[in-house]
């Protein structure tokens, strides 16, 4: 089998993953109040876009603060 | 007949008291103030009477019903409400109402009807992270009344509000006081004049007076002379102590105020003194203390 | 409504609100499906790197088994970690906001209050869990035309009782402590510890539930319990109780 050979298809949903999380972190980032984002929120930005899904992940996990 | 009875409440945090044995009753229908500074032990007192902390020792009884549970019959607004923001305030009344026992359905009639009454009816559908300060107030107030409560125990309910917010809550409570009794808190005497019929001051975890308000008041209103004048000869300002009229005496920069027993005796005595020592007076003024004299005299007391 | 339920559906309200009904799952189900997918490509992913073919073919491919074990893995460490940081602050938020009190100062069980919260915690993890397997049984049965959806469930299932233990812990600390960060790194510190402590002293730790990953992996490997596969479950279920006891009680003191 060749690179050519391979069945992207099969990295679709990987992708799609990648896309979904990207987009909910930066809806969910564009909705909170500066306050309730750890460090800037611009900076926030460029991680979840620019690194692959740890990037959404550490944007849920540690960038939000917790609000109630 | 009282609502609930309070006897030998303590509350300690470690080795600190923050409530030293306090005894009360609160009469239904009536509206009772705690008046105290900060750090008297108001907040740790209402925790208390709310469920929400257990006391150290002492007994609150309600005498009102044989509740299990207390807190069904109370309804209780925190000093800084704190809500779930990400929840629309309609949301939040609604389930505060359905934990406090009432139906889908009761609860769902009962939210708009707070709703309506405190003003956030067209506020209902946002997000309560958006809210001003003083719609958290009326919010964490309608929470508070949502279950019609038998008893309403507000911390400090205005003091961190605006004037015209201070207002507005100061309103809703005249109107509550009509279906409920209330208990609040506060550090501001004026809150108490207007709006409660008993009050009770607290300091160091201690009462230190409690009564009828108009009693209260009447009890230690007591006739003062205050004069300002130039050249006091201190010598008879202090010698004035000796005087049968006067009952305490306090300096001021410029003259000095004596509390009096007969204010007819005291005036002339006083006034014929003033001629014959030639005193250039400023002001010559007859009064009466006032409960914030009590207040500011009981706590540096205390 | 019950007040359980009510509590329960707030919580669970709340994660879909702040997304982490969403981006969890979906977590799991990338680890899932990246660990059938690299092996796959693993030949092909070695040329490029400048082994030479012969010697790719060397490397043995590794089999179903391997690969859900490895997938469970996965979910072990970064998945530990994706659990103690999204549910530390699950009481400790509520009661630094003060939106602890409006409940609670309402007829509200304490019991209520904290087992609802941990429902909803259980809920995501076995759905997050459940997906990643299911992810992994897909592109088994694509890539190498292998039917193990089953086992991927059974062993998915044990892995994530484990997870809910340590998420257990991750709410009792919730009670008991203030800063999240602390609240977190104490779970996971906890969870290393006794893997760790599990592995070095062996049979004196049969008991030992950081065992259930392993048991997990065997329940693929050998398609058979180990023995001590339903003592561990019981310990669990056993420990699980009395963490929630203890959250319950802590969350009676929490508020000063």
């Amino acid at each position: 089998m060749k690179w050519q050979d391979v069945n992207w298809e099969l990295f679709a949903p990987l992708i799609a993953i990648q896309v979904v999380l990207l987009i909910i972190a930066l809806i969910d980032l564009g909705r909170r109040d500066k306050d309730a984002v750890r460090g800037s929120k611009l900076l926030w930005v460029f991680v979840v876009v620019l690194v692959n899904l740890i990037g959404p992940v550490l944007y849920f996990t540690v960038g939000r603060k917790n609000e109630s | 007949m009282s609502l609930l009875e309070v006897t030998g409440l303590v509350k300690k945090f470690g080795v600190q008291t923050a409530v030293d044995g306090l005894n009360f009753e609160i009469t239904p229908g009536r509206c009772l103030a705690l008046l105290g500074p900060n750090g008297a032990g108001k907040t740790t007192t209402l925790r208390m009477l709310s469920g929400l902390l257990e006391p150290t020792s002492g007994t609150i009884r309600f005498t009102g019903g044989s509740e299990k549970d207390i807190r069904g019959i109370i309804g209780y607004l925190p000093q800084y409400p704190a809500f779930f923001n990400w929840m629309s305030g309609r949301e939040f009344l609604s389930f505060a109402a359905k934990l406090a026992g009432l139906s889908g359905k009761e609860a769902a009639a009962r939210t708009e009807e707070v709703l309506e009454r405190v003003g956030l009816k067209e506020s209902a559908k946002r997000r309560i992270g958006g809210y001003s300060g003083g719609m958290k107030q009326r919010l964490g107030l309608a929470q508070a009344v949502i279950h019609r409560p038998k008893l309403l125990i507000l911390d400090e309910p205005v003091s961190a509000l605006d004037p015209q917010g201070r207002r507005e809550v100061l309103e809703l409570m005249r109107e509550m006081k009509r279906e409920t009794t209330i208990l609040f808190s506060t550090h501001v005497l004026h809150d108490v004049e207007e709006i409660s019929e008993e009050a009770i001051i607290m300091d160091k975890g201690r009462i230190i007076v409690q009564g009828d308000l108009q009693k209260l008041l009447y009890d230690h209103e007591q006739p003062l002379i205050r004069v300002k004048a130039r050249n006091l000869p201190i010598e008879w300002v202090r010698g004035l102590r000796k005087e049968p009229f006067v009952r305490e005496l306090n300096e001021t920069s410029d003259g000095f105020t004596v509390l009096v027993t007969d204010v007819s005796l005291a005036r002339s005595s006083l006034l014929r003194s003033i001629a014959d020592l030639e005193i250039e007076v400023e002001s010559f003024e007859i009064g009466a203390t006032s409960l914030e004299d009590l207040f500011l005299r009981a706590v540096s007391a205390g | 409504m019950s007040a359980w339920l009510l509590l329960f559906r707030k919580e669970m309200l709340e994660s879909a609100r702040n997304f982490k009904w969403i981006w969890i799952p979906l977590v799991f189900l990338a680890l899932g499906i990246t660990n059938p997918i690299t092996t796959y490509f693993m030949p092909e992913i070695l040329q490029a790197g400048g082994v030479a073919a012969e010697a790719a073919k060397l490397i043995p491919t590794p089999t179903s088994e391997e690969i859900i074990v490895k997938s469970l893995s996965q979910y072990g460490t970064l998945g530990m970690l994706v659990f103690a940081l999204s549910f530390m602050g699950i009481v400790a938020g509520e009661r630094q906001s003060g939106s602890a009190i409006m409940v609670l100062v309402k007829p509200v069980s304490y019991g209520h209050y904290i087992t609802s919260k941990w429902a909803a915690m259980t809920c995501i993890t076995l759905a997050a869990v459940t997906l990643g397997q299911l992810g992994t049984g897909y592109y088994m049965n694509v890539l190498f035309d292998d039917n193990v959806y089953s086992e991927a469930l059974v062993s998915g299932l044990v892995y994530a009782l484990w997870l809910i233990l340590l998420n257990s812990i991750t709410l009792l600390l919730s009670c008991l402590m203030k800063a999240p960060a602390g609240i977190a790194f104490v779970s996971v510190a906890f969870a290393a510890l006794l893997s760790l402590v599990t592995q070095l002293l062996g049979d004196a730790m049969r008991w030992s539930p950081s065992r259930l990953t392993a048991e997990a992996g065997r329940l693929v490997e050998d398609s058979g319990a180990g023995d001590d596969l339903w003592l561990l479950v019981l310990i669990t279920a056993a420990l699980i109780a009395i963490l929630l006891t203890l959250a319950t009680a802590a969350s009676r003191r929490m508020l000063r």
